[in-house]
């Protein structure tokens, strides 16, 4: 009776594992089921932020060199120009660094898996950058001065262009990238989005693209183009370009990455909520009554305990004692 | 011949002296169910006067026997159900989330949740702390499980004293009621107590009766060993203290035969007995089994392997671990009382000075040994070890048959199969008790039906006995007058 009326409460078995015995093995693995992918749910819903931030921080460094783009294209023609188009490089290079130093609650987004540490240091920082001596120490070795010197004038566009083919790209190859530039792990963070699917989920700042577009803005903005003859610049301005070009078709892809990833938690995600919906009526199978036949029950009980009471009290006046 | 009727009228009315004190006999005991109706049976004596010639009792052997069996029967089922319900302790109500199953369930979302933020020592301290929950319910479970099974060892003492004690008396009874048929007296009352301490002796344990010359009573158990045969046989148990997991509890004997245990040839089947000797030997041992094995699967699950590009080294215990040891027990093998001793490794634990971060970066086993450390760059957003460990908890792994969980399945898996295992039993237990106590009830209704006392019959007769003393005066009172004719007349 009492536990009727429970059951009629609270819509289940009052002693679910009695009600159901080996069955109970089913409702307690459901339930597992059931918190993963709430868990999972749950854990999706901060990556999703987390992925949206990381496209607007891409989309804001392929702003900055669209920008930058338009500065050079600017200046390439007139002489004086140069150093406008000095100062737009470093702006694009401190914009960008800035950019892939992006955090988000707490860990830098494209700092791969070593989240705790800023990838990209400042290039003009004092004491000199690790990246800024770098790049001084190949362009000395590379002519023999310093390119606040003079004689940077008397660099011909032919050395110039072995110059940035060569000792100068290679500055920005994997190795002395990492050496050099960034403090990023080229492994990058991975998630798990459904109950056997692990992704991705983020890019990093020693993608090739991101190494493409230091070297185009520190090209314009650290080798003294504005010591350089008007050929030499002008070979500058055209490797400037070109990079930044291939650099920005990059980091679209890396755009596309990200939004790929973006698409797959969001198809997890639904593909999550309609199993969970699943296993839930599940467990409400296995565990539920019938309200009806609880009542029903109930009240048959009822008419069986007031019937004993009264058959109890007709047998208790029943006696021939009395009648003899 | 007036003297004769007068005689015969007498010996009348001393019947109806005898016959209304049995009446009254029974309608004293007419409250006690199971104490049989007794019966003055009447005879024709010499010179045609009437005798009580013996009292004797309603009996009915097949329901008498019958009630014995169910009693016996619906002994062993409720002890079995009793114990299962107090088993069912350990993994409770599936809503409220609190079984070792569910506990490794939650212990695996809470590694989910650490893995998407790696880098929060906050989020590792609660997964820690989710893997030290999950491990003090398996160390409590297995406690409860060792305490119903001592429990049972302690219980089988207590039927054993009761059954030498009952036996005791019923030798003396029998003894009585052996000499007392040969004098002829009245033996009903005895013979009715004789019953009520077989009865008392087949909830203990199977009984079998068998009635022999002169009201003499022979006892078997169910499986044919003598209790008592003229005189009683020893029933001997020599309890262990305290039984620890893995160990076999000692025998009960009945006249130096095991009546339990795995082994016994002549195990007996029902009573109190028999029904704690399955909880005994047979479901706390199964159930600790499974407990051992889940503790065990997660050692394995959690253990750590040598990362270097060449491994040399075996396997070491590493979030979880048992009584300070860094091996790995062997895979598929039952490591009796694990479930007790499993404990969160104090190297990962930040409440005794732990770092709870190893959890992501491996070598909790060995820590300062690099050849464990799965975070070679220590990246704080390393994520793979935990995602391996989340994999890990869904493989499938080997488990001991012998426990009852399938030979291979995942920890989560084994862990709800228990579940399942334990409710099943509880479930079929709990109905057979329910149904062999129902048979024993309605068996002892029928019984007291048959053999029971009636008020309203023994009104009935009583209203016969009146009658007859009131017919038996009336004739002494017209024999008197004839007499007094007689005496007239002369």
């Amino acid at each position: 009776m009492a536990d009727a009326q429970e059951e009629l409460a609270s819509g289940r078995h009052a002693d679910v594992g009695k009600s159901l015995g080996i069955e109970t093995e089913k409702s307690v693995s459901f339930r597992l089921q059931v918190s993963q992918l709430q868990t999972i749910a749950d854990t999706n819903s901060v990556i999703e932020p987390r992925l949206k931030f990381m496209q607007s921080a891409l989309q804001g460094i392929s702003d900055s060199a669209a920008s930058f783009m338009t500065a050079i294209v600017g200046a390439s023609g007139s002489g004086q120009a140069a150093s406008v188009a000095q100062r737009a490089g470093e702006d694009a290079l401190r914009g960008f660094t800035d950019l892939a130093n992006t955090s988000y609650g707490g860990g830098y987004l494209f700092a791969g898996i070593n989240t705790t540490v800023p990838p990209l240091s400042d290039y003009f920082e004092t004491p000199a950058s690790a990246s800024k001596l770098a790049t001084q120490a190949a362009f000395v070795s590379e002519f023999g001065f310093a390119p606040d010197d003079p004689a940077a004038a008397t660099i011909p566009a032919a050395s110039m262009k072995v110059f940035l083919d060569g000792a100068f790209a290679s500055l920005f190859d994997a190795a002395n990238w990492s050496g050099n530039w960034s403090n990023a792990s080229d492994q990058n963070v991975t998630s798990r989005i459904s109950k056997n699917e692990i992704i991705d989920i983020s890019v990093n700042a020693n993608e090739a693209p991101m190494r493409s577009l230091a070297m185009a803005f520190t090209m314009i903005a650290d080798l003294g183009i504005e010591n350089f003859s008007e050929q030499t610049r002008s070979v500058v301005f055209d490797k400037a370009m070109r990079l930044t070009a291939q650099a920005s078709a990059g980091v679209t892809g890396l755009q596309a990455n990200i939004g790929l990833a973006e698409e797959r938690v969001a198809t997890a995600s639904e593909r999550i909520s309609i199993q969970m919906d699943i296993v839930e009526a599940n467990i409400g199978k296995l565990e539920s009554i019938d309200p009806a036949e609880v009542s029903v029950r109930i009240s048959a009980l009822l008419t069986q305990i007031e019937t004993s009471y009264s058959l109890t009290a007709r047998l208790h006046q029943m006696s021939l004692v009395n009648y003899l | 011949m007036l003297s004769l009727g007068l005689d015969i009228a007498r010996s009348g009315l001393g019947v109806n002296g005898e016959q209304s004190s049995v009446i009254s006999r029974n309608i004293a005991n007419a409250g006690n169910l199971l104490t049989s109706r007794k019966i003055a049976n009447v005879i024709t004596g010499q010179g045609g006067g009437v005798v009580v010639a013996s009292i004797t009792r309603a009996t009915s052997d097949a329901l008498t026997r019958s009630l014995q069996t169910s009693m016996s029967n619906a002994a062993a089922q409720t002890v079995v159900a009793d114990a299962l319900g107090r088993l069912e302790a350990t993994v409770n109500d599936p809503a409220l989330d609190s079984s070792p199953a569910a506990l490794i369930g939650k212990l695996r979302d809470q590694l989910q949740v650490y893995a998407t933020n790696p880098d929060s020592p906050t989020i590792a301290a609660t997964t820690v702390d989710s893997g030290r929950r999950l491990a003090f319910a398996l160390n409590e479970a297995s406690s409860s499980v060792q305490e119903v099974r001592n429990q049972a060892n302690a219980d089988l003492r207590v039927s054993v004293d009761g059954i030498n004690a009952l036996l005791g008396k019923f030798a003396a009874l029998n003894r009585e009621i052996i000499k007392s048929s040969n004098d002829g007296a009245d033996i009903t009352d005895q013979l009715d107590a004789r019953d009520e301490i077989v009865r008392g002796l087949s909830q203990e344990l199977g009984v079998r009766s068998i009635s022999r010359a002169n009201n003499d009573m022979a006892l078997f158990t169910d499986s044919g060993l003598t209790l008592f045969d003229t005189v009683a046989r020893q029933v001997t148990f020599q309890p262990t203290a305290s039984i620890a997991p893995g160990v076999a509890g000692q025998a009960v004997y009945v006249d130096g035969v095991p009546v339990t245990g795995n082994d016994a040839m002549m195990a007996v089947h029902s009573g109190r007995i028999a029904g704690l000797a399955i909880v005994r030997d047979d479901l706390t041992v199964t159930y600790q089994r499974q407990l051992d094995e889940i503790a065990r699967g997660l050692i394995e699950v959690f253990a750590e392997s040598d990362q270097s590009a060449s491994p040399s080294l075996s396997d070491v215990s590493g979030f979880f671990t048992y009584s300070g040891s860094s091996s790995v027990p062997v895979s598929g093998i039952t490591v009796n009382g694990l479930a007790a001793l499993i404990r969160v490794n104090a190297n990962v634990d930040p409440k005794v000075g732990g770092d709870a971060t190893l959890l992501r970066d491996g070598s909790i086993g060995d820590p300062g040994n690099a050849a464990y450390v799965y975070n070679t760059n220590s990246a704080a957003g390393f994520s793979d070890r935990l995602q391996e460990l989340i994999s890990n908890i869904s493989k499938p792994r080997s488990f001991d048959p012998s426990s009852g969980l399938s030979a291979s399945i995942s920890i989560e898996a084994a862990g709800s199969s228990s579940v399942g295992w334990l409710e099943d039993a509880r479930q079929k237990a709990t109905i057979d008790a329910e149904y062999r106590s129902t048979l024993a009830d309605r068996t002892r209704d029928a019984l007291s039906r048959a053999t029971g006392v009636n008020l309203d019959e023994e009104m009935t007769t009583l209203l016969d006995v009146e009658r007859a003393y009131q017919t038996s005066t009336k004739i002494l009172s017209v024999i008197d007058n004839m007499f007094q004719s007689l005496l007239n007349a002369t």
